[in-house]
């Protein structure tokens, strides 16, 4: 069974490609759209018994972002690692994600960097 | 040395006045004491006559002598007498009795002292003087009184003058020397004056109101200054946070498309795509690019390009066009796009390009507020107006208002509606540059922008500076 990822990005397009840029290499991508989402889909695949090996997601994105949707999974017991996204990784967007044990991915994101980030996360 | 002048004025009437009083009261006191000194001199003068005269009229027995010898005797008394109290005349009998009498008789104090010889009146002895002989003392009186009154008037001004000019004059000269340094911001705690009246006082006042006003100054000035230095601080902090602001901006909206970009490449270039999948990245990388570019020319635009310097417009042609245009994008959401013209046109100091900017951002957030349809209406006025936040009195300008029936803008939303980058549109459809562009050229041409918003609608009012 090949490991399970979740990935968070409110653009389409980028989420797209990002899901089949790691689908390629082995991985079991579902694509979230939103904060929201991200939190619903986590909570429903644990439920349903299946292990999530990681989660992806932006940081920016409308209403719930990414910072806060982890922080909501962290507050009901997930432990999930987890990799941020994001175009402006200021000092404070890193110190909350160090806080979080995530690992911080500046945008412009480039695809042999994730993969080597998801692959050493999930080795881990 | 108006208020010496002033008050010597009427301290010298006023002198006048009861020196005259007490002057009149005096004369006429005088005047009845001339009269009773007159009066008893005629008593003594004439009872003494009368007395003689008898004698002659009758021997040592009290006989009646000849009447001839009497009458020559009577005369030679009486002429020796006329001439001690002014004209003494021996009157014969001429009928009726003759009391003895004293008063005034037209211009003569006449007294009459009447002569008996037993039972027989034999005349009377008359002296007059004339009214002008009292009348002359009493007028000499008067000129002395004048001439005393004169004098001590004069004296007495002359010395108020000089007291005045020298008790009140000159103080109130120095007060007002002191008043005008105060009023040259020139403020000390000197004294102007060392005395011990209400001037020295009134000084004294002065001279602590000065310090006081002196300390109040450097007060507010120490306090203006550190207001500029604070404001220029928030001003500096709020152009790095813009500046920062933007940097977050231009990193969010080109970090996703780059991102996309380089994926699509890497994985061509891989060969991770192939055939039609490699044809769909190329495609996708090419839809990026474009959106990029989008963002770059709308950045470029909040450098704000300028048109050149005076350029002026008339707005209501440029609204008509942009409404024209853009009314075709409302149709499809069936919003009604309307323009109110002025009438007569107005010019703004704005030129065409820009204002064509700004109303073409304004009318498409409009539109886009009405996704259910609606009614956008632009007009273009002759407003009073003042800046917010400005202490600049209200001028005239033109008001250009674009008002949409949506749903209105949230407060929290508001606050930050010109702030680059922020949007609240869905991915793809807005950079949150517009309404940052909006203002940067509004405020570029001297004019500013202000919002109204309710459940009912928004009104976006733009003020230009008028032209001509």
């Amino acid at each position: 069974m090949p490991p399970l990822i979740v990935l968070a990005e409110d653009n389409a397009q980028l989420r797209a490609l990002l899901c089949s840029a790691l689908e390629i290499v082995g991985y079991r991508v579902v694509p979230a759209e939103t904060g929201e989402r991200l939190v619903a889909i986590v909570r429903d695949l644990i439920a349903g018994g299946e292990l999530v090996r990681l989660i992806i997601t932006d940081v920016r994105m409308p209403a719930l972002g990414g910072l806060d949707a982890a922080r909501a999974l962290r507050d009901v017991g997930d432990t999930t690692p987890l990799i941020f996204m994001t175009a402006y990784g200021d000092a404070w967007t890193r110190s909350r994600a160090t806080e979080l044990g995530a690992l911080l991915l500046d945008k412009p994101l480039s695809l042999g960097v994730l993969r080597d980030a998801v692959k050493l996360t999930i080795a881990a | 040395m108006k208020l010496v002048a002033k008050y010597t004025l009427v301290f010298g009437a006023i002198l006048a006045a009861v020196l005259s009083v007490l002057a009149f009261a005096r004369i006429q006191y005088t005047r009845g004491q001339i009269e009773q000194d007159m009066a008893r001199d005629h008593g003594v003068v004439g009872h003494i006559l009368q007395a003689g005269v008898i004698d002659i009229w009758l021997d040592h027995r009290g006989r009646p002598r000849g009447r001839e010898v009497s009458t020559r005797e009577t005369l030679a008394l009486i002429e020796r007498a006329d001439g001690s109290v002014g004209t003494v005349r021996f009157e014969w009998v001429s009928g009726a009795h003759t009391v003895e009498s004293q008063g005034f008789e037209g211009n003569e104090f006449v007294s009459r002292f009447p002569v008996r010889v037993g039972t027989d009146d034999v005349g009377s002895v008359v002296a007059r003087e004339p009214r002008k002989d009292l009348d002359d003392a009493v007028r000499t009186d008067v000129l002395f009184s004048m001439a005393g009154i004169a004098t001590i008037v004069v004296v007495g001004v002359l010395a108020s003058l000089l007291m005045g000019a020298w008790l009140v004059g000159r103080p109130i000269k120095r007060l007002i020397q002191q008043a005008r340094r105060i009023g040259r911001r020139e403020l000390s705690n000197e004294v102007a004056l060392h005395r011990r009246d209400e001037l020295g006082e009134l000084a004294n006042e002065m001279s602590a109101a000065s310090q006081a006003l002196g300390d109040a100054l450097a007060k507010t000035a120490a306090e203006t200054e550190a207001r500029l230095r604070a404001v220029e601080q928030l001003r500096h902090s709020d152009r790095l946070s813009t500046v920062g602001k933007l940097a977050a901006g231009i990193a969010h909206e080109l970090g996703t498309p780059l991102s996309i970009v380089g994926g699509h490449a890497q994985m061509i270039a891989g060969k991770e795509v192939t055939g039609d999948a490699a044809l769909a990245s190329a495609r996708a990388i090419d839809q990026e690019v474009t959106r990029m570019g989008k963002i770059v020319r709308q950045l470029l635009d909040f450098a704000r390009r300028r048109g050149p310097e005076g350029t002026t417009c008339d707005p209501s042609e440029i609204a008509q066009r942009c409404a024209s245009l853009l009314g075709l994008m409302g149709e499809r959401t069936a919003v009604q796009c309307e323009v109110e013209v002025a009438d007569p046109p107005l010019r703004a100091m704005i030129d065409e390009d820009s204002l064509q900017q700004v109303l073409t951002n304004l009318i498409v957030n409009g539109i886009q507020a009405m996704p259910r349809g609606g009614r956008l209406r632009v007009s273009i006025s002759r407003a009073l107006g003042a800046p917010p936040d400005s202490t600049t009195h209200p001028r005239p300008c033109v008001r250009v208002d674009v008002t949409d029936t949506g749903g209105g803008i949230p407060a929290d939303v508001k606050a930050h509606i010109f702030e680059p980058f922020f949007t609240t549109k869905a991915p793809g459809d807005g950079t949150g540059l517009g309404l940052a562009v909006v203002h940067g050229i509004v405020v570029d041409h001297r004019g500013w922008i202000s919002v109204e918003t309710s459940e009912r609608g928004t009104t976006f009012s733009v003020f230009l500076e008028e032209a001509g």
